[in-house]
């Protein structure tokens, strides 16, 4: 009985693995390779296999022109010839004639091209592109203390309450019965009895409750005027670093480009978020996404089901999150292209947030970043304590900067200054003058 | 004894409010010590004019739009030492059709530009530190669709989410100069991102690439014929006397 029962699944397992090869012998044959080699080349820009595109999509179109009786070979070579002669399946076309220029493939590569398109099936998502739960400790580390002041403060309502309801009793009772009543032992008095009695726990309490509230409350007070650690404003649009930059690894400069030439990094405009998701409607990690994107279709007037510009254009309110103070003079450039200090310096890894926030210096100083070098700093982020302290520990590469070769031809001349300057065989952005009041006040 | 108990209730709400606003809140900015000119009257980037803090409240422009496009056919100024070629407008227009596909505005629309861009060649020479300077931007720019290698296998291209055709640098330089200034297909005009200088810089990254002959750097001063005696005649494109006159 056993014997047999393995013997069936052998041969159940053989047929298996002989039609699988056949599947794979058949998929991966070479037209069918050649076919997408192809496709890439000629056709992808404008067309998809299963979407609209700039083009209309392609599977299926071999069956519609054969079904109309039409001459496809001709029209992929010369598409504005067919049109004019007003053949039916190219006037059926819903784009613009001539918007495909001829092609120049033969009719074995378009047949490749054609086999590869009927045959393709959309590939399966990503399954671990993004890692949702990054920084889950930073999110939400006050709450609890909220939630135990406002125990505190109904504890003490309800005492306090307790203690007026006590009261007016008292005094309907003197009324009623007109002579002094003698007061029961009050919950207060015998909270005080209790407290004279277990004196030492009382004080020991006491204090540590003192304590912490003058701990907490000073550490509070102290961030009034920082720069907040953690702000994170809502944004007009969900955007998601943790997805572009991240996932998709476009550099911080591509949208942020204007932070090699000019004072401010610059929020993207919409022509810019446009140069991808012209062609990207739909987000791949769902609907949310996809509404997401329809708010920047709408900001940039495109019309996704036309494809077309509308030119009703309408502003984005981004919200500012990096604000420095009016008067202090900062300029990107600087100090991304001249000092070549990382974004990640300031602003934190952003590959792992959503929207912009900011960052701490703790936070910045545990971060460990393959192939770069962060300065590690102690004061709050973004304070004037923490620029200059910069400013006097961080090397300054002077190599291959005309600006600092002028330095150091003056500096040769005085030989003591030179001297003080070099002592620690290190260029700080201090000894230039990166301490000088009006280097940012002015 | 009453009074007793109202010290200690308003002793609760202050507590309470002082500590409720301890609580992290994302969406707030947190406490200014004197508004502390966060908001400038000056003229600055990203600044809501109407959300300066003055004696006169300024509601009428609250909220309005303070990045705007320069006037059309405006000249940027790009420093006293910039070479003026490189600000002027690109001479070469973009079709009627890319008015809707690409929102390309200008003042006047060509539909042969695109093919007469072409016979454009590279006017800065493929000195090593434009190649240099090109690659940092192609980098940044463009491989996450066209890839390392130009072959539109990038990170974006194998997702396939844009795929850009694989053949695209075969194209003339001029073309490919014509079509990251309007935009091509599904990619859009990168004229804000690069300017031409920029634009040319990557140009020539992509011709090295595919075997252009990079001239070192201190052949810089010398004359074209020198510098062909030197690398060779080669090359293609950057070497024709066209490219070199005037450089």
């Amino acid at each position: 009985m056993n014997l047999f029962l393995l013997k069936k699944l052998k041969t159940k397992d053989l047929t298996l693995g002989l039609s699988f090869l056949f599947f794979m012998l058949i998929s991966f044959s070479s037209t069918a390779q050649d076919g997408k080699a192809l496709f890439k080349q000629n056709c992808a820009a404008c067309h998809k296999p299963l979407k609209d595109g700039t083009g209309p999509a392609l599977q299926g179109a071999k069956a519609k022109w054969e079904a109309a009786g039409d001459d496809i070979y001709a029209w992929v070579n010369n598409p504005q010839a067919q049109y004019d002669a007003g053949v039916e399946s190219a006037l059926a076309i819903q784009y613009q004639p001539g918007g495909m220029a001829g092609i120049g493939v033969s009719k074995e590569e378009i047949d490749a091209i054609l086999k590869y398109v009927d045959e393709y099936t959309a590939p399966l998502p990503p399954v671990t592109a993004i890692n949702t739960t990054a920084n889950p400790g930073t999110e939400q580390n006050n709450s609890w203390l909220m939630w135990l002041i406002i125990g505190g403060i109904l504890a003490m309502l309800i005492v306090a309450l307790w203690g007026v309801r006590k009261q007016l009793y008292y005094a309907v009772k003197e009324k009623e019965e007109g002579k002094e009543v003698e007061e029961e032992e009050s919950f207060g008095s015998e909270v005080k009895s209790w407290m004279g009695r277990n004196l030492k726990l009382v004080s020991v309490l006491g204090f540590v409750i003192t304590g912490t509230l003058v701990y907490y409350g000073a550490e509070e007070l102290y961030k009034v005027g920082l720069v907040p650690e953690g702000y994170n404003p809502e944004q007009p649009i969900a955007f998601s670093h943790k997805i572009h930059a991240g996932a998709n690894e476009i550099d911080c400069q591509y949208c942020h480009n204007s932070v090699s030439k000019s004072k401010s990094a610059g929020i993207p405009t919409v022509n810019v978020c446009m140069n991808c998701h012209k062609a990207i409607g739909e987000a791949t990690s769902g609907e949310k996404g996809t509404a997401e994107i329809a708010k920047i279709h709408k900001a940039a007037g495109w019309d996704p089901d036309k494809r077309q510009y509308t030119g009703k254009t309408e502003p984005i309110r981004w919200v500012k999150v990096h604000n420095m103070p009016d008067h202090v003079y900062f300029n990107h450039s600087q100090h991304v292209t001249v000092g070549e200090i990382e974004c990640e310096n300031c602003h934190g890894d952003v590959k792992t947030y959503t929207t912009g926030k900011i960052s701490g210096t703790e936070t910045i100083n545990n971060l460990e970043l393959e192939g770069k070098k962060l300065v590690k700093l102690s004061r709050p982020l973004l304070t004037m304590g923490w620029c200059i302290e910069c400013h006097a520990t961080a090397d300054v590469s002077t190599k291959g900067n005309k600006y600092y070769d002028e330095i150091h031809d003056r500096l040769k001349k005085d030989k003591e200054l030179y001297k003080s300057v070099m002592e620690d065989g290190k260029v700080k952005v201090k000894e230039f003058g990166g301490w000088e009041c009006s280097k940012c006040h002015y | 004894m009453n009074i007793n108990y109202i010290h200690k209730i308003a002793a609760g709400i202050a507590l309470t409010v002082v500590f409720s606003s301890c609580v992290k809140n994302e969406n707030s900015f947190g406490y200014e010590y004197m508004p502390d000119m966060y908001r400038s009257p000056a003229q600055e980037a990203y600044v809501d004019y109407g959300e300066v803090r003055s004696w006169k409240s300024n509601d009428s422009i609250k909220n309005t739009q303070s990045a705007k496009l320069p006037p059309m056919g405006t000249i940027p100024f790009q420093g006293a030492n910039a070479d003026p070629a490189y600000s002027m407008p690109y001479k070469r227009l973009p079709s009627k059709a890319m008015i809707v596909t690409h929102s390309a505005m200008s003042l006047e629309y060509s539909d042969e530009d695109y093919d007469a861009s072409a016979l454009d060649v590279n006017p800065m020479r493929m000195f090593e530190s434009n190649v240099e300077h090109g690659k940092q931007l192609y980098t940044t720019f463009c491989d996450h669709c066209h890839g390392e290698k130009g072959a539109g296998d990038g990170i974006i291209a194998e997702k396939g989410l844009i795929v850009p055709p694989s053949n695209a640098f075969t194209k003339a330089e001029g073309q490919m100069f014509y079509s990251i200034t309007y935009g091509k297909g599904d990619m859009g005009s990168h004229a804000s991102q690069l300017n031409q200088k920029e634009r040319w810089q990557v140009i020539s990254y992509i011709k090295s690439m595919s075997g252009g002959v990079v001239i070192p750097d201190a052949l810089k001063t010398l004359e074209m014929e020198k510098v062909t005696d030197i690398i060779g005649t080669g090359s293609t494109v950057e070497l024709l006397p066209e490219t070199l006159a005037g450089h």
